[in-house]
């Protein structure tokens, strides 16, 4: 059987090869990164059924960059409403959500209007395997909040709405806050719980 | 039988390494899982290193988990239970000790932990006293007892330490009915929103939603005492801070037959105006779905994810939800007089899971009276006899959900 060895041998590498690699993915997802190191692992996990708009496609042509859809306030404060915007496509679904967050922080591009505070700072995000999305924010979350029943419910769907839409990995958010869980933001919404996405919130001419 | 099948599920998961934590652990850190389990809570602390240096200790209101070494806890350093076994976790990290302040609650009875290898985690099960009907650590999985199983020496009762928090009483637990209440509605809770430090919502000219919501709730008590004859009981009759336990547990305790709480609201939008009505909703995740197919089947040993559903809070969440029909009416009701007295189409009655209504035994409702980062619904809002007017809405809105409720009840 001399065709044995070379089997073996093949077998052997190809094995070897892609424990490697497992081994790099889990290593770069394991790892924290701070800065988006772009990298061309394309994430395309089953993604759950959105009733509302179709998904954009993850990668883009444009280099290492995909295409994510953010929601913030309509101008009339009524509902969400998306706006469009390309983030670096890392390995890893905490850095993409990390860089998704700052974007919300940031504030809109358009003639939407903002729903977390722009000096709230994002100072982790962990992913846990039942698909909680852990969201830690600096005191400023808290603390330059408008407060209001309204202002709250766009702050907690916009986040929640916008990682569960763009991330089939993640299903649920629980917001934390210096890596404390509160109660609630400013006095309404219930905070020790972990949301799921609301997206009967969204605007009903953009979900058409 | 079943009980114990019930029970297996949770325990079997302990032999898989941590599923439903993520497996991104740094050497310093440790990371925190919590679990209902029957007669009590369990805590599975995950390390990513070797076994660490560890210390279990009893002390009077808290066990005490000593680690040597600087650890960081994800993803909490710190979170409330407000559970009868368990009521809050605290992170105390130095430099070289690190402790997890675990404190307990008034039905806590014992602690046990055992260890579990690759990777190493620390379990602890705290117990309820005397819970004779308790199964014995580990049963069932062969694998687990023959683990060392630490019982843990009752230490020598700590004096409580200086800065322990007590824990907030449970929502309404010292409140909650026990005979069945009058007919009819004879007492109304008035909750006027924030107080104090919580100052609430702001307006550009600087009026705030905590003096507001006072004087609003003053108007309806004295409208309420007025026209209906029924017992008022303000959850702050001046500008103080009331926790939101309380709130809901002054109505439960007073058996209340309707809860109100005032707000005003605010928006990042200036355009946004009029006034909105909530109850609460009922988001159920998964593991809330999982916990209540439980309970409906009379069983209490589920595991539940960590991060969401503790059971108390199912518990609670099912407390309101008994009443989550009338309380939409009750809504509705307010709703519809607020938008013909401001002359605002309808923005409808709206349901969030807001705290303060989730442990109220009694229908109960949150009305945002208006905008106050409207620009013209500010200046209305400073306004004496609008204020009024909002106020008599609300208390016909009232009278008439009373006749109501009575009408069915057949007493009138
Ligand atoms: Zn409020």
């Amino acid at each position: 059987m001399n065709w044995t060895p070379r089997i073996v041998l093949t077998a052997a590498v190809g094995i070897s090869a892609l424990l490697i690699a497992v081994a790099i993915f889990w290593q770069v997802d394991i790892r924290r990164a701070a800065t988006p190191a772009p990298a061309a692992t394309q994430e395309q996990a089953s993604s759950p059924e959105t009733p509302a708009l179709s998904r954009n496609p993850a990668p883009t042509e444009e280099g290492n960059q995909r295409e994510v859809t953010l929601f913030f306030l309509s101008s009339d404060g009524e509902d969400l409403a998306p706006e469009p915007r390309k983030i670096f496509l890392t390995s890893s679904v905490t850095d993409q959500a990390r860089q998704v967050i700052k974007e919300l922080i940031d504030g809109p591009q358009s003639a939407l209007l903002p729903t977390l505070p722009a000096s709230a700072e994002l100072r982790e995000v962990y992913l846990a395997s039942d698909h909680t999305a852990y969201v830690d924010f600096s005191r400023a979350f808290v603390d330059k909040h408008p407060g209001g029943s309204s202002a709250e419910i766009a702050t907690v769907f916009s986040l929640v709405d916008t990682l569960a839409y763009n991330f089939p990995e993640i299903r649920r958010v629980k917001i934390l806050v210096e890596g404390e869980e509160r109660p609630t933001l400013k006095e309404h919404l219930d905070l020790s719980r972990a949301y799921v996405a609301d997206m009967s919130l969204v605007s009903r001419q953009e979900r058409r | 039988m079943r009980q114990r099948r019930w029970l297996l599920v949770p325990l079997l998961t302990l032999l898989l390494p941590t599923p439903g934590f993520p497996l991104s652990l740094r050497e310093d850190e440790v990371a925190l899982r919590f679990q209902s389990v029957a007669q009590g809570s369990r805590v599975i602390l995950e390390f990513a290193g070797p076994r660490p240096n560890y210390q279990v200790e009893k002390e009077a209101n808290r066990v005490v988990v000593t680690l040597q070494g600087s650890f960081h806890s994800i993803p909490y350093k710190s979170k409330n239970f407000n559970e009868p076994i368990l009521a809050r976790f605290k992170l105390d990290r130095g430099s070289r000790q690190t402790d997890l302040l675990f404190y307990t609650g008034p039905e806590f009875g014992t602690v046990t932990s055992f260890e579990m290898t690759a990777p190493f985690r620390l379990v602890l099960e705290f117990q309820k006293k005397e819970s004779r009907a308790a199964v014995p650590l580990g049963a069932g999985i062969p694998d687990v007892t023959s683990r060392q199983a630490v019982q843990v020496a009752p230490a020598i009762p700590a004096p409580p330490a200086e800065h322990s928090p007590q824990p907030p009483p449970a929502a309404g637990a010292a409140g909650l009915p026990v005979q069945p209440k009058a007919p009819g509605i004879q007492v109304i809770v008035v909750d006027a929103g924030h107080g104090g430090v919580e100052v609430g919502a702001k307006g550009s000219t600087g009026l705030l939603e905590k003096d507001i919501t006072l004087d609003m709730a003053k108007r309806i008590q004295a409208g309420l005492t007025k026209s209906l004859g029924v017992r008022v009981i303000l959850t702050r009759d001046s500008d103080k801070q009331v926790s939101l336990d309380d709130r809901t547990a002054i109505a439960n305790h007073e058996r209340a037959d309707l809860f109100l709480s005032i707000h005003v609201n605010a928006s990042r939008a200036d355009k946004a105006r009029g006034a909105e009505t909530y109850f609460l909703s009922y988001q159920a995740t998964d593991g809330e779905s999982r916990a209540l197919a439980a309970l409906e089947n009379n069983t209490i040993g589920v595991e539940t994810p960590p991060g969401n559903s503790e059971l108390g809070l199912v518990l609670w969440d099912l407390a309101q939800s008994h009443y989550l029909s009338e309380s939409s009416k009750l809504a509705e009701t307010i709703q519809s007089n607020l938008n013909d007295l401001l002359r605002i189409e309808s923005r409808g009655v709206k349901q969030a899971p807001f705290k303060v209504l989730m442990g109220a035994t009694m229908p109960a409702v949150l009305v945002e009276i208006g905008f106050i980062t409207n620009p013209e619904e500010e200046v209305r809002l400073k306004d004496g006899d609008y204020r009024e007017r909002i106020a008599q809405a609300i208390v016909q809105s009232v009278a008439t959900f009373k006749e109501r409720v009575e009408k069915q009840q057949g007493l009138r």
